[in-house]
């Protein structure tokens, strides 16, 4: 999921890079009330561990296997502040000796990898059962916070792509949401899998901490953060897609028929004039429809037995 | 390695300046690449490295070429041809495509030289000086140092299951058999660094360490930096005017 | 009082309840150099790092004569250089060079101080010439002799050393034996390797259980065979009487 340069305008990285700053800053800051003075070899020592464990293929069942992304995983067990911290150390450690992902876009990178992962993965689970006394319903939210954190990276990554006119959103986002859906499982499989045995060995880090505040908060924080990338649709390329343009130049425009959309053709609202405001609202619209079935998926799933 | 003689932090200037550079020029600015390709390869010999080298390891980032492909096929424009199952894809897309590869391949390509022209302590103090702060950088430091100790703890631990595993599959038929035991691995390799992290910090306080990092070394910009951190953003400037604004 | 290492009735517990020592008192005049020796789980280890207040301890240790509580921690910490028994715990640093000047630095010296002093202790342990290098590829003798070197640095009047040759092959054994056979520092030295005992020590203390069930000069202590073999050591070749 690392964006290489080229994949994203030079104005578009730079504004990555300051989003990605004052998050990382917002994380030093809180991650120094909770973890106290022996955070820095914590911090370091587990982005090491997530590196490794990011490298290596872990074998799931039956002969398959996977890889851990481990943002959820760590934000659950260090604090999701803590967790931020160690994953951006870990994705810059990527970009600069791997040069997996680029520089100029790299603020993006951290925010997906790292920001948006440990965020969403820590108050989705919390959402969806993480604070419950029940141990299942704790691996329940566990699991699905993990497997939203990896779609909502992703999703995030698409969004980027599109805005940056690099990949249209029709191609992108459920490209990248269907090819994570096998990621997330498996991330949200191994998670639950490493907590399990946590549980076992050593309780006391899986008990849920009460330090970081209310879960609420950080999903609308992550809401506010979603409308700010819809709010950024309209600055995407307003020629006509790919799919127009080619049915325009094979004589077939007239043929095609609107498919069923929910009424939002053309990422436009009907009745609504100004094509900018109307694919501001579509695309926020659509936003807030995958957030709000994520939040639903995980408050149903934790209330299930 | 020779010491490249110029202050890090400068270095990570002008390389952050090449690749926005990089990105300005419009698409289908391929002479503007080419002369950036030329200033990369003035920049190699004068710190004396290998070009075979740092092909090689640029060759190593580019699996991305893969979705590069898809770009002719979704940006509209001009249609340049057809695919024997009915995609289409445009002028305007292959010149995209092209391009994006073109920024990528000459991001990685500077990256490259910054990574081997410097050791990496020396990259992340001078990321330090320019602001970064000192705690992410640490933190980045102690990743770096713990990186392959960890790595090589997990691959014992990997071999050594293996070694175990009947090789057939999971024994009963319980197809979370597998699961549960990288969930075990997983879990040790967590608990050991997370021991390790608590000894580290009782070495650190040991020596003194009292809750801020070390900063040791005092980079100051010589003429020579100053210079060459004009240079390169006048060339950004000239990238900007070629491709005559920001967006 | 310089020099000198002085224990009296010192316990720990641990914070699941488990008592690690008992009521342990020591006293290492200036310049001697004490083998602790016991089995594994004796409490070797949790005693080292009571020394310089790592662990919070009952009872009274005083090094060099000042008391070891949390106001003298920075003094205490220079004054006793605590040799860890994995080396790769104690090397954080990204170079062999920052690792020796790790204390330094937090210690406040002036900076133009510190590169001498790094230069000493590297040329003093015999590692000069290998600043650049990174830990993960030094070998297990040299991470051990950098590790002592980051210690020295400091110029400590105590040194503690945990198993420090301990995963060594016999010449870098035998290497660092000679090297802490020349150092003047005041040394206690917890560790399986008997002939490191013979050859350095002039005092043992035995540790069982987290308490002290023999003391005496090296030399009688290792003829006792039973004492030896109850307390789950090995008497070394050619001290059976």
């Amino acid at each position: 999921m690392h964006l290489p340069d080229g994949f994203l305008p030079a104005w578009l990285g730079a504004l990555g890079w300051l989003l990605a700053l004052a998050g990382i800053g917002i994380a030093l800051r809180r991650s120094d009330r909770s973890c106290d003075d022996r955070q820095l070899p914590l911090m370091g020592v587990l982005a090491a561990f997530v590196f490794a464990a990011q490298a290596l293929n872990f074998p799931i069942a039956a002969g398959t296997s996977g890889h851990l992304l481990g943002g959820s995983l760590l934000a659950l067990l260090i604090g999701p502040w803590a967790a931020v911290v160690s994953m951006t150390a870990v994705t810059m450690l990527q970009g600069l000796v791997f040069q997996d992902g680029g520089l100029l876009v790299m603020g993006w990178n951290i925010l997906n990898l790292a920001v948006f992962s440990c965020l969403s993965g820590w108050a989705i689970a919390h959402w969806a059962g993480y604070r419950s006394p029940d141990r299942r319903r704790r691996l329940a939210g566990a699991f699905v916070g993990a497997w939203l954190s990896v779609e909502l990276s992703a999703m995030a990554a698409a969004v980027e792509l599109a805005v940056g006119g690099t990949f249209p959103l029709w191609l992108g986002l459920p490209a990248m949401a269907g090819s994570h859906a096998v990621i997330g499982a498996v991330e949200a499989a191994i998670t639950v899998a490493v907590l399990v045995f946590l549980h076992a060995v050593r309780p006391a880090l899986v008990r849920p901490r009460e330090a970081e505040g209310r879960p609420a908060n950080w999903v609308v924080l992550g809401l506010a953060v979603a409308l700010v990338f819809a709010s950024l649709s309209p600055l995407a390329s307003p020629l006509p897609d790919a799919l127009e343009a080619a049915a325009l130049a094979g004589g077939f425009a007239g043929r095609a028929t609107a498919g069923p959309s929910l009424g939002l053709v053309d990422y436009t609202w009907p009745g609504i004039a100004s094509p900018a405001l109307a694919t501001l609202l579509a695309v926020a619209v659509g936003t807030l429809l995958v957030y709000a079935l994520g939040t639903l998926l995980a408050g149903w799933l934790g209330r299930r037995r | 390695m020779n010491e490249p003689g110029i202050d890090p932090g400068a270095a990570w200037v002008a390389t952050l300046a090449f690749v926005v550079g990089v990105a300005l020029l419009p698409d289908g600015g391929w002479s503007g690449w080419l002369a950036a390709y030329g200033v990369l390869l003035l920049a190699a010999l004068a710190l004396r490295l290998s070009l075979v080298r740092l092909l090689a390891r640029s060759l190593l980032a580019l699996p991305f070429v893969v979705a590069v492909a898809a770009i002719p096929f979704t940006t509209p424009g001009e249609v340049a041809g057809q695919l024997p199952w009915g995609w289409t894809f445009s002028h305007a897309g292959l010149v995209k495509a092209g391009s994006v590869l073109a920024r990528a391949w000459l991001s990685i390509q500077a990256f490259v030289i910054l990574m081997v022209a410097y050791p990496l302590t020396d990259l992340l103090t001078g990321l330090e000086r320019l602001g970064l702060p000192g705690l992410l950088v640490n933190t980045i430091g102690f990743a770096y140092r713990y990186l392959n100790l960890i790595r090589q703890e997990a691959e014992r631990m990997l071999r050594a299951r293996q070694a175990r595993a009947a090789g057939k599959g999971p024994a009963g038929g319980k197809t979370w058999f597998e699961l549960a035991s990288t969930g075990g691995l997983l879990g040790s390799l967590f608990l050991r660094s997370l021991d390790r992290s608590e000894r580290v910090y009782d070495a650190m306080l040991a020596r003194g360490y009292q809750g801020n990092g070390p900063t040791w070394r005092q980079l100051r910009w010589t003429g020579r930096d100053l210079l060459l951190v004009l240079t390169a953003l006048g060339g950004l400037i000239l990238c900007w005017w070629q491709g005559r604004g920001w967006v | 009082m310089h020099h000198s290492l002085d224990l009296t009735s010192v316990s720990y517990t641990y914070p699941d309840g488990r008592q690690a020592l008992h009521s342990v008192s020591l006293y290492l005049a200036p310049g001697e150099r004490v083998a602790l020796i016991g089995p594994n789980g004796a409490g070797k280890s949790t005693l080292l790092l009571t020394l310089n207040g790592t662990l919070a301890f009952d009872g009274e240790i005083k090094v060099c004569g000042l008391a070891v509580n949390r106001e003298n921690l920075p003094v205490v910490r220079a004054a006793v250089g605590l040799l860890f028994e994995d080396p790769d715990d104690q090397l954080f640093s990204p170079t062999v060079w920052e690792e020796v000047a790790f204390g330094p630095l937090h210690m406040g010296w002036p900076r133009a101080d510190i590169s001498s002093k790094v230069g000493e202790a590297l040329a003093a342990v015999g590692m000069s010439g290998h600043e650049k290098r990174v830990p993960h590829d030094l070998s297990q003798g040299e991470k051990k002799r950098v590790a002592i070197a980051s210690v020295l640095v400091m110029d400590p009047e105590i040194l503690a050393l945990d198993d420090p040759t301990g995963g060594l092959d016999p010449r870098a054994r035998r290497e660092l034996g000679e090297l802490l056979t020349e150092m003047p520092q005041t040394m206690l030295i917890a560790t399986h390797d008997m002939r490191l005992v013979r050859d350095l020590t002039t005092r043992s203390v035995v540790l069982n259980g987290g308490r002290v069930v023999a003391e005496g000069l090296t030399a009688e202590l290792l003829r006792d065979r039973e004492l030896l073999e109850t307390n789950g050591l090995e008497q070394p070749e050619g001290w059976a009487d």
